[in-house]
């Protein structure tokens, strides 16, 4: 009978243990972006600079500066330290000026070795080189099934902390990705949701509460998973949207989610299948979301 | 207390990892029997049927009218439908991308829909109207997958407002639904599937707004629908192409309880599922005429074929297509290595597209083993399409050969497929033609085939053989082979295989760089910088071929192009074949 209490006594303790109380936040944007000096240093005008990875031409990190309201280049920068990750996807840049950037390989793998498609790269903001700054941990060995490990990046600017969406190790038959939550003053892994494939990642708030969403790698749903006050995950991911069935694919993928100033969630889509297509072949779409508070649903706005 | 201690040892670790490990993990990509069961139609044996044989006339009817347009077809059409139609048809808005602007040829223009306009379509016209007035006239442009809308006033005699869909395809009309329905009845492929001849009422239809209407032809841009069967917990897509009036596919899927819930069944999906299912999970064997052997589709490195025996003997450990290095001469260094293979989880860039194929050669001489990549933009610029086969012939030859079909980022690329031929012999040598003798080679090296390369009087180049001279010629292709090559200028390697090294066994990632115009293809690693004693040894012998594109009207090569035929775009190819024969020693 004592055991049995017991017992009792310890459900009720997993059960609140689990259902950790999201904890309501104060409103801000999450906008907190700062530039590093070099830029200017550099000779760049902040004003129509920006760091990009999309020229299929040109591999690695770049600065790019565009002629006065246009979006053509005028000039473009790239230290020696931005090329050693090989091609790069998701750059992010946070309170501290640090600005964040993860490889991605584009045709094939011979710059972007399997192995080391989970390390995360940090440039410095004082004296502009890139280094490795962490090097994430996968939970299996990298197949030739899938060249791919980083997918995308989000800050947290009350919590200081970055998120990393992972899907290495995946294989046709068993997703192991995570999302990593990295504490950047202290270079330190504070917590991991395992989300399954997780692709575009974004912090959001809505309903006093912080949210972490992320798209799925493998199907077309958007997932929200809450966030305490120190950025680590609470509960279990929900299943919050999805684009199945919408545009010209109707599989698209969410690879990349922005917050706009309203509160909307913009996703942008497109195909994905853990190969090594072509960009170029690669349509995107891109699709508005708003958040309807009365039945905290969020609708297709176009 | 040892118990109660056990027990709260399991209840927290219970709670650690019932709240660290919720995996959303749902739909984990589950290839089933349905996947495999699923059959791709032949895409190059066009499906005709007696029954299009009036429609197919009343297409290109209408394609010598002005404008070119197929009207609405259905005696249901009221008086007021048909003033709604021909006024649109009149109105340059409506019939703007009826025709290609540059060659004046028609597109495949058909009126899909006349509907009474709602309130919510008028919301961008500013002009006095009254809603019973306007129809919502919507025209299908086969040739652009695109769709045309009007809001036409039948009162005012005008056309209110037009708007243009691209990629877009409007619902399909009846007599298109029923056309859909009789094609996928009329299809062995269905009638196989099921069992039995369906009635077309069985064929459960995708025209209204179901998950049903949801399929799509992602790769060829077609109009399809997908009419639909069902047997007991089961139901049986069957994907219609109404651009070309034939069957893609079908594919079983789980109903379950409540009705239809597999989500959509497309081209690519069904061909990706099926390939994935039959020939990147596992192997195939293959028993023909003489020949033995296992094949199936890697990551990266193609087809590969292995355990391949003729008579008994075993000839290759394995042979596949390694590599494809595309340089582009107008801008340095400028290029891709591409690597073909699986569609989905590899590392392939161009994937395959369609199951490999065992076709007879042309003049009973023996037989090939077929694979066919594509880029889904392919023939656009900077899409790729590639052929990959093996051809086995019944005097115990065999060629590794593969080509490409354009089209490329311009018609300044150099093409270098790099193959790996890994053979069965432990005690192998390579000798090289040169001053009318077959000189060895010590170590392991390479070769270029040039204007100056010398070949027996038989055309090999370099012999494969043990020491009692048993083993192949290497007979490099100098445009030869009747396929439309025109020659290789091969590098080829020799190299060791050891079986405690894997130097390319396994599924290799990209072994070289897209730009280099010399013997550095990526085989030449296996060499530098210590090349090792090849002499009597198990051997692997590489070949780079290299293919200088060419658009010159006449003279393509390894190039595509799209032209207009029937109003719809079609592709007309290349191919520049490459790759080596081995002749057995007699």
């Amino acid at each position: 009978m004592r055991l049995f209490k017991l017992y009792i006594l310890a459900q009720l303790f997993l059960i609140t243990a689990c259902e950790q109380k999201l904890e309501e936040v104060d409103y801000k944007s999450n906008s907190c972006q700062k530039n590093p000096s070099f830029i200017t240093n550099f000779g760049f005008d902040l004003a129509r600079s920006g760091f990009s990875t999309a020229d299929n031409k040109k591999m690695g990190l770049y600065l790019v500066q565009f002629f006065p309201g246009s979006t053509s280049p005028e000039k473009m920068y790239q230290d020696s330290s931005w090329k050693q990750a090989g091609w790069m996807s998701a750059i992010l840049t946070d309170n501290n000026a640090n600005v964040w950037c993860i490889p991605a390989p584009m045709i094939n793998v011979l710059n972007n070795p399997v192995e080391k498609q989970n390390n995360l790269y940090r440039v410095n903001p004082q004296t502009g080189k890139m280094e490795m700054y962490l090097a994430l941990p996968s939970s299996a060995t990298a197949t030739s099934e899938n060249p791919y490990g980083l997918m995308a990046l989000a800050y947290n600017c009350e919590a200081n902390v970055l998120y990393v969406s992972s899907v290495a190790g995946s294989t046709r038959a068993e997703q192991k990705g995570k999302i990593y939550c990295i504490d950047v003053a202290n270079k330190k892994i504070i917590d991991t949701y395992e989300s399954g494939d997780a692709f575009g990642i974004c912090v959001s708030f809505k309903d006093g509460f912080r949210k972490l969403y992320f798209g799925s790698a493998r199907n077309s749903n958007l997932y929200a998973i809450g966030l305490n006050v120190k950025g680590k995950f609470v509960g279990a991911a929900q299943q919050v949207f999805t684009v199945n069935g919408l545009g010209a694919r109707g599989d698209d993928k969410i690879k990349k989610i922005k917050e706009d100033k309203n509160g909307n969630l913009i996703l942008t889509a497109l195909e994905f299948n853990y190969n090594l297509t072509a960009p170029t072949e690669k349509q995107e779409a891109i699709y508005i979301i708003k958040y309807n508070s009365s039945d905290e649903k969020w609708e297709l706005q176009q | 207390m040892k118990q109660i201690f056990l027990l709260l040892i399991i209840i927290i670790s219970t709670v650690f990892f019932a709240c660290k490990n919720k995996i959303v993990n749902e739909n984990t990509m589950q290839i089933d029997a349905n996947a495999a069961s699923a059959v791709i139609v032949d895409i190059d044996s066009l499906r005709t049927f007696d029954f299009v044989n009036t429609r197919v006339d009343a297409i290109r009817n209408a394609l010598t009218g002005n404008p070119p347009i197929l009207t609405l077809i259905g005696d249901s059409t009221t008086a007021l439908q048909k003033e709604a139609e021909k006024i649109a048809i009149a109105d340059q808005s409506f019939i703007k991308y009826t025709s290609d602007t540059t060659s004046k040829k028609a597109y495949r223009n058909e009126i899909f829909n006349i509907f009474p306009a709602r309130q919510s379509d008028m919301s961008t016209v500013k002009i006095p109207y009254q809603l019973s007035n306007v129809y919502r006239v919507e025209m299908y442009n086969y040739g652009l997958n695109l769709t045309t809308m009007s809001l036409v006033d039948v009162q005012q005699k005008k056309v209110l407002f037009t708007n243009y869909y691209a990629q877009t395809q409007p619902d399909i009309p009846t007599h298109l639904r029923k056309l859909a329905e009789k094609i996928a009845v009329n299809s062995k492929e269905v009638q196989t599937a099921l069992g039995y001849t369906p009635k077309e009422t069985e064929a459960l239809m995708g025209s209204t707004q179901t998950a049903l209407n949801k399929t799509k032809c992602e790769r060829s841009r077609h109009l399809c629908v997908a009419p639909t069967f069902v047997k007991g917990d089961k139901a049986l897509w069957a994907i219609v192409d109404l651009t070309e009036h034939r069957l893609v596919g079908v594919r079983w899927t789980k109903v379950g309880k409540t009705g239809n819930a597999a989500t959509g069944i497309t081209e690519r999906r069904l061909q990706d599922d099926k390939i994935t299912a039959c020939f990147c999970e596992k192997e195939t064997a293959l028993e023909k005429d003489n020949w033995k052997m296992n094949y199936m589709l890697t990551s990266s490195d193609g087809l590969r074929v292995s355990e391949v025996s003729y008579k008994g003997v075993k000839i290759l450990n394995s042979a596949k297509l390694v590599d494809w290095h595309v340089s582009y001469s107008g801008t340095d260094g400028f290029g891709y290595s591409d690597a073909v293979g699986c569609p989905n989880f590899s590392q392939s860039a161009v994937v395959a597209i369609s199951e490999p194929k065992v076709l007879e050669l042309s003049n009973k001489e023996g037989f090939v083993l077929e694979q066919t990549y594509a880029s889904q933009g392919w023939p656009t610029p900077c899409n790729y399409n590639y052929k990959q086969r093996f051809e086995f012939y019944n005097d115990g030859s065999f060629r590794v050969t593969c080509a490409s079909l354009g089209r490329g980022c311009g018609n300044n690329g150099v093409y270098r497929p790099v193959f790996r031929i890994a053979f069965t012999e432990a005690a192998n040598n390579v000798y090289e033609w040169q001053n009318n003798n077959w000189n060895q080679w010590a170590t392991e090296k390479w070769a270029n085939q040039t204007e100056m390369t010398n070949y027996n009087p038989n055309g090999a180049m370099l012999k494969i053989a043990n020491g009692r001279n048993q083993g192949f010629y290497l007979e490099p292709s100098k445009g030869q082979f009747g396929d439309g090559g025109r020659g290789d200028n091969a590098f080829i390697y020799a190299t060791l295989n050891l079986p405690n090294r894997d130097e390319g066994d396994a599924d290799l990632p990209t072994i070289g760089p897209c730009c280099n115009n010399d013997y550095r293809q990526g085989p030449e690693k296996f060499i530098e910088s210590n090349p090792e004693n090849i002499q009597g040894k198990s051997l692997v012998i590489w070949y780079a071929a290299q293919m200088k594109n060419d658009d010159t009207k006449g003279k393509e090569y390894c190039w595509a192009e799209s032209y207009l035929e029937d109003g719809i775009y079609k592709t007309r190819n290349f191919p520049c074949f490459c790759g080596p024969k081995f002749i057995p020693i007699k």
